[in-house]
């Protein structure tokens, strides 16, 4: 569907607690069948989606994202060093696009794994998330920590993100009632610099229309994740 | 300062402009059918700056859906409706990738057909509560 749809690739959703990383962690699987208990099987579910869709996509099209540490989702891990280190080594074979690492836990900020070792076990390109900035991602490409790197909240708050980093320019503040959901009128205002005006009042009461009758309204009082957002280095900024 | 976040970049088969990458965010705005809304079609195009856009993720099967209003990727009225947005995000130069989804457990029998138990590996549940269309609703024990 995806490629029917005309995207450049598929990220593989190996992260957060979902159902790939439910099978990778050993927290959460506790399968006595070939798909639980070692390593190998544990990845064995990621190794068929996989083949699969390497069956469709050419592999350098394809991207994987995991999640060693992060323990959204009630995830834990008795080992992830080890236990990643294996999972990545193996995705090495693979001529994949890129292994994409969401770096630390999300929850606490506690960050206890050596990224760089198990970024060395991939041969293809790495993508690094979570709390980084302008500096941070500078630092981790020339360190050789990353060939790129992934912002979330920096880019929600800040459309024009690129421009604003190469000009040096103030960042948005990031508005966490507007995550999710999208029958406030307030997210149009989140705008790029260069076109604050762009988006004309026309299209924001379209847009609100829109959103009135086919939104939950409940959906923008869901609970704001309790976690890192705040701690954000775009939010300590100001 | 070094210029290496904004310098082109070689992703497989894919010329980047530059190494900055918008990481995926699911934001609950698509239709109950999973269909992509204007407002999508707007958020992306506005980002297509970004070297390779990550779109927010995309439940593969009726099965793997766990949140409300999250765009679809099983069946062909929901690939059509991301079309327009792909398309604008090329247009302004970007390339984006889609990132494929099962939420396992991280779900409800609400949001399941006839409402079955979410599966997962083992018969854990999560602690915390299911975002559904009625509301937060706690995870349940499940089938494994
Ligand atoms: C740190 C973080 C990671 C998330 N990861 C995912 C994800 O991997 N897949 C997904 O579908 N939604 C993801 N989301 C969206 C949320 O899981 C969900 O829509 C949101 O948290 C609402 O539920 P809550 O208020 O109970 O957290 C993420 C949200 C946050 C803040
Ligand atoms: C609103 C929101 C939605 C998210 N949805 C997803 C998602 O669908 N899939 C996913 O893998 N991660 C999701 N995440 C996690 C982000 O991709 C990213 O890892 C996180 O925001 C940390 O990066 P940052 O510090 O640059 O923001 C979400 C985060 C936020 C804040």
């Amino acid at each position: 569907m995806a490629k029917l749809a005309g995207f450049d690739g598929v990220e593989i959703h190996g992260a957060n607690g979902y159902i790939i990383d439910q099978f990778l962690r050993d927290g959460s699987n506790q399968r006595t069948d070939p798909y639980g208990g070692s390593v190998e099987n544990r990845m064995r579910l990621l190794n068929e989606i996989l083949d699969a869709v390497i069956s469709v996509w050419s592999s350098d099209r394809v991207g994987v994202r995991l999640t060693p540490e992060n323990s959204f989702n009630s995830m834990s891990d008795s080992q992830p060093q080890q236990h990643f280190g294996y999972f990545i080594e193996q995705l090495s074979t693979r001529q994949l696009g890129y292994l994409h690492i969401l770096q630390g836990d999300m929850m606490t900020k506690v960050s206890l794994l050596d990224y760089r070792a198990l970024r060395d076990k991939f041969s293809g390109s790495y993508i690094a998330n979570n709390g980084y900035d302008l500096q941070k991602a500078q630092t981790a490409l020339d360190n050789g920590d990353a060939s790129l790197v992934a912002f979330g909240l920096p880019f929600l708050a800040n459309p024009d993100l690129v421009r604003r980093y190469k000009e040096q320019l103030p960042l948005n503040p990031v508005d966490f009632d507007t995550f999710y959901g999208g029958n406030e009128i307030r997210n149009m205002r989140i705008s790029p610099v260069s076109s604050l005006r762009a988006i004309k009042r026309s299209d924001a009461r379209k847009e609100t229309q829109w959103n009135d009758e086919s939104f939950p309204s409940y959906l923008t009082k869901l609970p704001r994740p309790a976690h890192a957002p705040c701690l954000h280095p775009c939010m300590q900024s100001r | 300062m070094s210029k290496k976040l904004f310098a082109a970049v070689q992703l497989g088969s894919l010329k980047l402009s530059n190494r900055m990458v918008m990481a995926p965010m699911t934001r609950n705005r698509a239709s109950q059918q999973g269909l992509v809304s204007n407002m999508m079609i707007e958020h992306y195009q506005q980002r297509a700056t970004a070297g390779l856009i990550i779109a927010e993720s995309s439940p593969v099967s009726a099965q793997a859906v766990g949140y409300p209003n999250t765009p679809g990727m099983f069946n062909t009225e929901q690939a059509a409706s991301w079309a327009p947005l792909i398309e604008s995000v090329h247009a302004k130069g970007g390339h984006i990738f889609a990132q494929l989804q099962h939420c396992g457990r991280i779900s409800h029998s609400s949001m399941q057909l006839d409402n079955a138990l979410p599966v997962a590996p083992s018969a854990i549940k999560a602690d915390g509560q299911a975002v559904t269309y009625t509301g937060m609703l706690d995870y349940q024990t499940l089938a494994p």
